[in-house]
């Protein structure tokens, strides 16, 4: 919102700077964005407006917030009353009240076309508003001044009656400015038998437009629902500043204000007469009033004010304030103030006049509840450490994604600007192979990267979203093998028990590898015991088994089977890579520590020797192998 | 025997620096050394004198040892083998690290955590209820047009555009008093460019309890900017309006290029605007089923990778999460 500071201090007495009176506006709510500017000797300066706040998007707002902090009262402008008894000459009807509350209006006739003061059009032109001619200068001049807007037309371009309706499908309407828009049923116009006359709320149009000839005008003003407005006008692509208004909450009590308001400037300026007036308010709204408990300040604000001190601030807001008891006020909240609905509203409305910054800074000093465990938090916590750990950098990528290379269902956006991105990754892979091909480009020769993220997709009609570990290895040396130890030592951190379904191993390419891991699966294994920390080596005997066995038979297999043979076999490590061998065999090297699980207690040779015999008697019976004596 | 034994002590003393150590250690203590020879000659002694003629030998043995170190030793310094470089690079071994957006996100926790704030999360694929109903967003609320949502299945199903949503399901689902912050991932249906992308970050706060008020989230809110942006930094709280809280706050800092004066960074503000607060609106604690006459609490959220882009030099959002972030 564009204040020009003279303008402002029409209604507000002031010697406050335009810069001092940003730093005040700022800090009850509204803030100064941008530079203080001057256009043609008028100071101008932006405000950013609070979405609740209709009636800041007026000058007499500003003002009104404003006098409330230097404590001078308001000057209002001057109005002047709507023959009320007189109805127009023109019909009037609403067809629906749910989309228009009131459509209030005015003819006026014998306009003069002189020209308005300068300071007047100065002001508008300042604000952002391009002079058009008087008649339409006033209107807008109201629009601003007040907030409400309204509407002129030329009343001799209106023929029959005027109706606020529904547009019909493929309506064509010429806009004011030319452009030529095809409405539909969801638009309000207002119309005349022959058609629309203008996107009510949003724009006028051509045929019944204003220019230097016309004297006689029907001048409207109107509160619609405000939601229409906003679709209508997102549909159309045309921002107003009467649409800018309208599509925020304001009360259909300002209609009849910017009426007299704009009256008493046509008949001070134009030499107008009004001739008659019409007002079509289905339900009025009635004054809303709340009692506020002023301890609520205190409970609240954490601020202790005075019943005094609070019924101070609420007046000079404008808030009809009224001590009802010691610790009760009554509040009548005027009508400007949509945004005012509860108790807690009023007690930010006493705590920002009285300042924020006045408000003492406490740390809260209640005992901390009882920490919230939550699973997954420590747990990618863990992963991501042991990940770097191992030398594996951590990436983000989108979720948003083009492509998705997986068997899960993936989930589709219904509006996305991005067509490139248009559903949600049913993998981590593609975001790493781009993080891969990136850092190719700075040419590093070993590329280890993961990320902890989740994945999305759809089954059973549900939308899901699963934690998982994507794993990118590009090394020319590297191996699937580097990716299964990283797993393999996953699980022993993580004590969990190994269980190859969690996850799974892809080759992307000769030196590229992608492992993916099932977090949520993970975190659920079965859990293992397992010492962290050993403060004596156990005692061990080694034996090697070197055997010969079919290429098709799975070393994993016969390493499992080795494990859990006997309790005593502490571990099983590969002595070196398997030998092929002619004849479809190859040569496999084992390497077993035998320990006694009770580390208090030694293991001998004694012990040993019937399980190394058992070993070799599996290998040969179950696994076919022939085993070096 | 004891007279051999001498010898053999004089015989190396006298070829100690003649002989390099390597071929004294063969000499003196390898297999067909005299010293070796002798054990074999043990045998043939009465008890007593293997006692006593063993310990001589074992005596000389690690005599002969330890001078062998340490000529060893200072031989290693003394002549450095002529393949040795020491100026050629270490071997460093592959470090991985933290994408800056987690080091940031741990950063405030640990601040928070301390508070005796739990981290708590909540899915991205919500519902509209927690997503705008119950954060006193009704339909037809000018805000949810404003946030620019991605529907999956419209208007019941969406992608988060905040980490209020877990404030609800928090609020709903956990006992009272709560302190929870929320750090995740939200998104927007937004054209991207160098500071919008359709999916970012932000961090999430809510305490709820008994006689909580607005002076309890200044001093929050300021001890964590503090902590943040060093002591020194200068804080404004301004009325801003937010559904989900009344009275509503803004917080900015002091604008660091500027010192306050106004700059381009700033839009001539002086100040940055960090984060967005408030005590908790009574309609959201209300339909969360909490008793509003019984407790309040404040909330507060902030984007994140603002945060992140100033703190590691990014300039484009973008990159962050595109894979064109390189981590050193
Ligand atoms: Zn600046």
């Amino acid at each position: 919102m564009k204040v020009p500071i003279e303008w402002l201090k029409q209604y507000v007495d002031t010697s406050l700077e335009a810069d001092e009176i940003g730093v005040k506006l700022t800090e009850i709510g509204h803030m100064q964005d941008g530079k203080i500017d001057n256009k043609e000797g008028i100071t101008v300066m932006d405000l950013e407006v609070r979405q609740n706040r209709p009636d800041v998007l007026s000058i007499i707002g500003v003002a009104r917030e404003l006098s409330a902090i230097v404590q001078t009262k308001l000057k209002y402008p001057d109005l002047s009353d709507l023959p009320k008894a007189k109805a127009n000459e023109i019909k009037i009807e609403v067809e629906s009240f749910q989309s228009c509350y009131r459509f209030n209006t005015l003819v006026i006739k014998n306009l003069s076309s002189n020209p308005l003061p300068v300071q007047m059009v100065a002001l508008l032109t300042a604000y952002g508003m391009p002079s058009i001619n008087p008649i339409v200068d006033i209107s807008n001049y109201v629009m601003i001044e007040l907030g409400q807007p309204l509407h002129a037309f030329n009343l001799d371009s209106i023929e029959g009656t005027l109706v606020v309706r529904a547009a019909t499908h493929d309506e064509e309407f010429t806009a004011l400015g030319g452009k030529k828009l095809k409405l539909t049923p969801d638009d309000i116009v207002i119309a005349d038998n022959r058609g629309v006359l203008a996107l009510a709320g949003i724009i006028g149009g051509e045929r019944a437009k204003v220019d230097n000839k016309t004297t006689d005008i029907l001048l409207e003003a109107a509160v619609y629902n405000q939601a229409s407005i906003r679709r209508t006008s997102a549909r159309h692509g045309i921002r107003t500043e009467a649409s800018t208004r309208l599509e925020k909450f304001l009360h259909p009590k300002g209609t009849e204000v910017a009426l007299s308001r704009a009256l008493n400037l046509y008949s001070q300026f134009c030499s107008g007469k009004a001739v008659g007036s019409t007002d079509l308010y289905y339900n009025e709204a009635k004054e809303l009033k709340l009692s506020f408990s002023t301890s609520q300040v205190l409970k609240i604000g954490g601020v202790k004010l005075s019943i005094n001190e609070i019924v101070s601030i609420l007046n000079r807001l404008e808030l009809k304030a009224k001590k009802k008891s010691a610790q009760l006020i009554e509040v009548s909240i005027p009508y400007f103030r949509t945004d005012l609905t509860i108790e807690e509203d009023l007690i930010e409305e006493v705590l920002r006049i009285h300042g924020y910054e006045n408000i003492p800074a406490i740390l809260p000093n209640m005992a901390p509840p009882k920490n919230i465990q939550f699973p997954y938090v420590d747990f990618e916590m863990t992963i991501r450490n042991f990940m770097t750990a191992c030398g594996y950098s951590e990436q983000i990528t989108a979720p948003l994604v083009q492509e998705n290379s997986s068997a899960l269902l993936p989930i589709r956006l219904e509006n996305s600007l991005t067509k490139t991105k248009d559903m949600l990754r049913t993998t981590l892979r593609h975001g790493l192979e781009q993080s891969d091909k990136n850092w190719l480009k700075y040419g590093y020769p070993r590329i280890a990267l993961f990320e902890v993220g989740k994945i999305y997709y759809q089954s059973n009609d549900e939308y899901k979203e699963r934690r998982t570990l994507g794993v990118i290895l590009h090394h020319k040396s590297g191996s699937y093998f580097d990716l299964k130890g990283v797993v393999e030592v996953l699980f022993e951190k993580l004590k969990r028990r190994p269980d190859d379904s969690l996850y799974s191993i892809v080759k992307i390419d000769k030196n590229a590898f992608y492992l993916e891991f099932d977090i949520e699966a993970l975190i659920n294994a079965e859990t293992v015991d397992g010492r962290e920390v050993l403060t004596e080596p156990p005692q061990q005997i080694f034996h090697d088994f070197s055997f010969i066995v079919s290429q098709d038979q799975a070393v994993g297999a016969i390493i499992d089977a080795l494990k859990s043979i006997s309790p005593l076999v502490y571990q099983v490590t590969l002595g070196e890579m398997p030998k092929m061998l002619k004849g479809g065999t190859k040569s496999v090297f084992i390497h077993i520590a035998f320990s006694n699980s009770n580390n208090n207690v030694n293991i001998s040779n004694e012990d040993v020797e019937p399980v190394r015999k058992d070993i070799v008697s599996l290998l040969e019976s179950k696994f076919s192998a022939r085993v070096r004596k | 025997m004891e007279d051999k034994i001498s010898k053999i002590k004089q015989n190396f003393e006298k070829e100690e620096g003649k002989i390099s150590p390597p071929e004294l250690r063969i000499k003196y203590l390898g297999r067909h050394s005299e010293l070796n020879g002798l054990l074999h000659e043990l045998a043939t002694l009465s008890d007593a004198q293997k006692k006593a003629t063993g310990s001589s030998i074992n005596k000389l043995k690690k005599y002969i040892e330890t001078q062998l170190d340490s000529l060893e030793s200072l031989s290693d310094n003394s002549q450095p083998s002529e393949d040795f470089d020491p100026t050629l690079p270490g071997n460093k071994p592959q470090v991985g690290s933290l994408h800056p957006t987690t080091k940031v996100i741990n950063l405030i926790n640990q601040f928070f955590i301390y508070q005796g704030y739990s981290v708590y999360e909540g899915p991205e694929i919500e519902t509209e209820e927690n997503n705008f109903g119950k954060l006193n967003l009704p339909s037809d609320h000018p805000a949810r047009e404003l946030m620019d949502t991605l529907y999956i299945k419209q208007p019941e199903y969406l992608l988060r555009t905040h980490t209020s949503s877990v404030e609800a399901r928090a609020l709903t689902n956990e006992a009272l008093p709560i302190r929870i912050v929320v750090p995740g991932k939200v998104y927007r249906n937004e054209t991207e460019n160098t500071t919008n992308n359709s999916m970012f970050y932000q961090y999430e706060g809510l305490l709820v309890d008994h006689g909580v008020n607005m002076s309890h989230l200044k001093g929050t809110l300021i001890a964590f900017v503090k902590y943040l942006y060093g002591e020194d930094v200068k804080t404004r709280f301004r009325c801003k309006y937010y559904p989900q809280v009344e009275p509503g706050v803004g917080l900015d800092i002091e604008c660091p290029f500027c010192l306050s004066v106004g700059c381009m960074v700033c839009k001539y503000r002086g100040f940055i605007e960090i984060l967005g607060a408030g005590m908790v609106h009574p309609n959201m604690l209300k339909s969360c089923g909490i008793d509003h006459t019984k407790y309040s609490g404040f909330a507060f959220g902030m984007g994140l990778d603002r945060l992140v882009m100033t703190k590691y030099e990014i300039a484009d959002i973008r990159k962050l999460y595109n894979g064109e972030l390189v981590t050193l």
